[in-house]
């Protein structure tokens, strides 16, 4: 062993008197941490047509249950329609009697048009024209960052011929019921039109990882807490003037302890803002894609694109439109050519009429499952994206899943398949269950929506009953397309808040 | 002749009066302080007389010695570990008031840790072979078993265990690599109170030690640190008299105990770590670091041969032995050894008699400038003859500056003019003359017979009533000069008896009551003995009763 007389030297005055330290450290602990951004709150409407495309009555399997509840574990088909909704189970809600009341102001027998007019502005149409703003719009003006921000922006989940407008299904609205903000068609058109001005810096740095200094660090309150409850132990031993010195020094651990809290976690990175390339997109001169032989591609590059305009902040608003509502083919959700969507037609079969238009619900089921499958995705797309508070996007975004009637069979407005996912924190009773109220609107859905989003909006659209809403007590408000015994002239278009 | 068997003849004539003093195998209920016979000799009679002691927080050279230790050497200590606070009443700094955290104390405490466990990952290959090939729980368990028993001084509990296994849970989890959350185990190790303070379990009365306890009293009393593995491994045999003699021996005859003995006597003596900066350079301008620096290791190299080489009391006080460098022997007129290298040497013996001669002490008691008499006098009765001269009034200094002076005083001069006031004789009167005997001693303890001013320094003198006690008179001792003193205090029972005193004061950190005096007993007799040397005093004191047995009171 080393002699070490000499380094052994004791502060030591004259006569002998060992001088007491100085304090060698400041309070402040030796790690700092920087600054974070706050985050922005966005909305992302998700539209499919034809609502619940089967039922009413036993072939119904869109509800997860019949009352307000858990849903079934991650991983866990919540109902036969939502099965590809299993891996996300725990980041939705699903809401059962919601239904489209302002519809019956339209005098629209068929039923259909009325309720694309209405089912996202609430607002009571001229017969069959809407009249909007649609809740995409609404929201958009809210939560853009400015007047120069893109707001409310649609982009098409399915592909279209290239040199065809999308029309089917324009349920999204500007004011007035002026047409909502389409995007381009064409997926590679969409990425030059979203992020050409997008600049995007240097990806941040990784976290650095912890010193061994940092680690001792962020014990120190927790080994403060031990060595107190060392003291303890061996305090119990002693005699009492023994206790009493120890339990002077143990007053001055816990002294210290609590300037030492639990250290916050390290600061998270910024956003990942990582705009899709135009070279990641598929060749969109394909043929015969109006079965949906190309639609798993397309619908992933048009997620990618939505999700990175958020997180881009190149809009704060942005709906996914599954727009195909007359004969789209499904062909993904099939083994190779055996959709029956091929050589039928998906609406007439949602109708049930005739052969070769496979009514069966098995079918219909599988259809459908090209909407769940691509709201599963969606839904994981945003959690696995940073956004600028170190939250996941989808910890920032409410996503609303909303479709234009309850029951396309007959065109029927109640019981609307809505579901809801993200920004976790506006739900005060947490995710991951179904609910299951008296009977609320969709104007109910939408103002709840809006104050998720900040507002306190109590309604959306048109109020009153809906005989104040047309200006008639007589009007054929046509009950026999709403929910049996609802429909009246006195039926309220709101009926209050959702318990979400 | 090793401690038992001073003790045993101790015994053997003891028994022929019927007083015997010593270890009691088993514990009994205390008969009360003993009785004193005529000739001053306590009864000691069958009963065990354990001592009190006090929990306290390891010293800093405590602490920097059990890093060493801990980690066979290959961690540093912190810097930041808090020394001691306050005025020692024994003057060992091993009091537990001494060494009471204050408000700050408890963070140094944990920036201490770490800085200690900061260099465990570079030491770790080292220090647990495992780590490379295993590194996992069990490997962790095998840390705990060497460096979790070397910290507490005995094996861990099942609960310490745990919480020290948590806490490099805790850095796994965390994403630590293995080295690193040993590093945090260390943290965690070395803020404990099981580490960082000397506790006993209550003993009401009275108990017997148990063998972990012994290792901890023997190895901080021996060598200022936590056991080594060798005490470790004996200490459930250390209630058997004869493994703890053997132990205490090894202890202090290896170089372990070096600083620990060196210690004792500087803290006995108040001889310091001089620095040239405590003396006034336009006295001695050639007294620089170095020189210093050789006073104090020639002061540590005499005490330490007066233990190894069967010094006595009456060597210790009146050898003229002395260690040189060139620096040394510079100061004291002697031909220098070769450069770098240090010489045993004989010292005139009119000028020179043992400890409170040699240079650093003289040093130490003394102004920057000038010699003090009242420092080495008060030394002679309090820490030599153990008289208690009460403290001095607050006012002291403010009286003495209105104390007329002849121009260019002597010591004694001074002397006078102080004892010649009734506030300051009682204490005065009885400190001066043994402080002015040794006036031909400068503040650097160079040899004079005349102040600066040019008059002569006249050392003669009285020193009043030695051996006094309570129903007994004291007797005065005159002097022709600091040599005579210390050969008549040589051969005074009162100084074998204060020096025994001292050794308990050390070994047990505070002053020493009426419950204390057979082992204080056992200790003198250890030192009047024919051919008692001054490490059978040391290890006499690990037989005693006191020493073995512990109570609250």
């Amino acid at each position: 062993m080393s002699q070490r007389i000499d380094r052994r030297r004791f502060l030591v005055g004259s006569g002998g008197a060992l001088l007491a330290l100085p304090m060698l450290e400041a309070f402040a602990p030796r790690t700092a941490f920087a600054q974070t951004a706050a985050a922005p709150k966005r909305l992302v409407v998700v539209f499919h047509p034809h609502g619940r495309v089967v039922g009413p009555g036993s072939s119904d399997n869109w509800a997860p249950r019949t009352t307000t509840g858990p849903l079934p574990p991650v991983g866990t088909a919540p109902s036969p329609g939502l099965a590809a909704l299993a891996p996300i189970n725990n980041e939705i809600v699903t809401l059962a009697n919601i239904d489209n009341i302002v519809r019956h102001t339209s005098g629209d027998v068929d039923g259909h048009a009325s309720a694309s007019a209405t089912c996202m502005s609430c607002v009571v149409p001229a017969g069959q024209t809407p009249k909007g703003p649609t809740i995409d719009y609404v929201a958009g003006l809210r939560l853009r960052s400015s007047a120069a921000q893109k707001m409310a922006i649609v982009i098409p989940g399915q592909a279209a011929p290239f040199n065809n407008s999308v029309t089917e299904n324009n349920v999204f609205l500007g004011p007035g019921g002026s047409a909502g903000n389409y995007q381009s068609i064409d997926p590679t058109q969409l990425i030059r039109d979203l992020f050409a001005s997008v600049v995007v810096g240097p990806p941040p740095p990784p976290p650095p990882t912890p010193t061994l200094q940092d680690r001792l660090s962020a014990r120190r309150g927790s080994i403060l807490d031990a060595v107190a409850r060392g003291f303890t132990s061996l305090r119990a031993t002693l005699n009492p003037a023994d206790q009493a010195r120890l339990d002077q020094h143990a007053q001055f651990i816990r002294d210290t302890e609590l300037r030492y809290q639990q250290p916050p976690p390290p600061p998270p990175a910024a956003s990942s803002c990582a705009p899709p390339s135009t070279s990641s997109v598929p060749n969109y001169d394909w043929p015969n894609f109006r079965k949906g032989e190309h639609d798993d591609a397309f619908a992933q590059t048009q997620i990618e694109s939505l999700v990175q305009a958020l997180a881009c902040d190149v809009t704060r608003t942005a709906a996914l439109n599954f727009w195909a509502a007359g004969d789209p083919g499904f062909v993904t959700e099939f083994a190779p050519s055996t959709s029956p969507y091929i050589a039928g037609n998906w609406h007439a079969s949602i109708h049930g009429d005739g052969s070769p238009n496979d009514p069966s619900s098995a079918s219909l089921t599988k259809g459908f499952g090209f909407y769940t499958k691509y709201f599963t995705k969606l839904i994981q797309r945003l959690a696995a994206v940073q956004d600028v508070d170190g939250n996941r996007l989808l910890d920032n975004t409410l996503v609303l899943w909303v479709s234009d009637l309850g029951y396309g069979s007959g065109h029927y407005c109640y019981n609307y398949p809505v579901v809801l996912a993200g920004l976790k924190s506006a739900f005060s009773k947490g995710q991951g269950r179904h609910v299951v109220g008296q009977v609320n609107s969709l104007g109910d859905v939408y103002a709840q929506v809006l104050r998720m989003l900040g507002g306190s909006d109590t309604t959306f659209g048109s109020t009153g009953t809906l005989s104040s809403a047309v200006g008639s007590s007589s009007f054929n408000f046509l009950p026999q397309m709403g929910r049996p015994g609802l429909i009246n002239k006195d039926t309220p278009l709101h009926f209050g808040a959702i318990d979400l | 002749m090793g401690a038992r068997s001073w003790l045993a003849l101790s015994l053997l004539v003891a028994s022929c009066d019927g007083s015997i003093t010593g270890h009691r195998s088993s514990p009994s209920t205390p008969s009360g302080p003993p009785t004193q016979t005529d000739d001053g000799r306590y009864v000691c009679d069958d009963a065990v007389h354990p001592a009190a002691t006090q929990a306290r927080r390891l010293t800093r050279l405590e602490y920097q010695n059990s890093i060493d230790v801990l980690f066979d050497g290959r961690l540093d200590p912190s810097s930041q570990y808090p020394g001691t606070v306050g005025k020692s009443i024994t003057g060992y700094s091993t009091e537990a008031a001494l060494n009471d955290i204050g408000s700050g104390g408890a963070e140094q405490l944990m920036f201490a840790a770490e800085d200690v466990a900061l260099q465990l990952p570079a030491a770790l290959p080292q220090l647990l072979p495992c780590a490379a090939s295993s590194p996992n729980e069990s490997c962790v368990n095998t840390f705990l078993d060497v460096y979790g028993t070397r910290a507490y001084r005995r094996p861990l509990t099942t609960g310490e265990r745990n919480d020290l296994l948590d806490e490099y849970r805790a850095g796994v989890a965390s994403g630590g690599s293995f080295s690193d959350s040993m590093a945090m185990v260390v943290d965690h190790l070395l803020q404990m109170p099981q580490f960082l303070y000397l506790a006993e379990a209550s003993a009401g009365s009275v108990r017997a030690l148990d063998g972990y306890e012994l290792a901890s009293r023997l190895s901080f009393m021996l060598t200022d640190s936590i056991p080594d593995d060798e005490l470790l491994a004996a200490a459930p045999n250390l209630t058997d008299p004869a493994t703890i003699d053997a132990q205490a021996t090894r202890l202090l005859t290896s170089s372990r105990a070096n600083t620990s003995l060196a210690r004792f006597f500087r803290e006995w003596t108040g001889t310091v770590q001089v620095s040239s900066a405590d003396k006034d350079p336009a006295f001695f301008p050639s007294f620089d670091a170095a020189h210093a620096q050789s006073m104090n290791d020639s002061f540590d190299r005499f005490v330490l041969d007066q233990i190894r080489n069967q010094g006595t009391l009456r060597t210790l006080l009146r050898t003229t032995d002395a260690f040189v460098d060139a620096n040394m022997a510079a100061l004291l007129g002697l031909p220098a050894p070769p450069a770098g290298q240090w010489a045993k040497v004989t010292l005139d013996d009119k000028r020179y008699s043992g400890i409170v001669t040699q240079p650093a002490m003289l040093a130490s008691l003394a102004h920057s400038a000038e010699s003090s008499f009242v420092f080495r006098g008060k030394f002679i009765r309090k820490q030599l003859l153990c008289e208690n001269l009460g403290m001095p009034p607050p006012d002291a200094q403010a009286t003495f500056n209105t104390i007329p002076l002849p121009p260019n005083p002597t010591g004694k001069d001074i002397s006078a003019a102080v004892v010649a006031r009734a506030e300051c004789s009682g204490c005065h009167a009885l400190m001066n003359p043994a402080g002015l005997s040794m006036e031909q001693f400068d503040a650097i303890g160079q040899w004079r017979t005349t102040y600066s001013s040019g008059k002569t320094i006249d050392p003669t003198g009285v020193l009043p009533q030695v051996g006094g006690r309570p129903g007994v008179a004291g007797h005065d001792l005159t002097f022709t000069d600091h040599v005579s003193m210390m050969e008549q205090l040589a051969n005074e029972p009162t100084v074998a008896t204060c020096v025994a005193t001292q050794v308990f004061r050390f070994t047990f950190s505070r002053l020493d009551t009426s419950s204390d005096v057979c082992a204080i007993q056992g200790v003198g007799d250890a030192l009047k003995a024919s051919g008692g040397t001054l490490s059978d005093a040391i290890l006499a004191i690990t037989a005693t009763d006191a020493f073995t047995h512990r109570s609250d009171q």
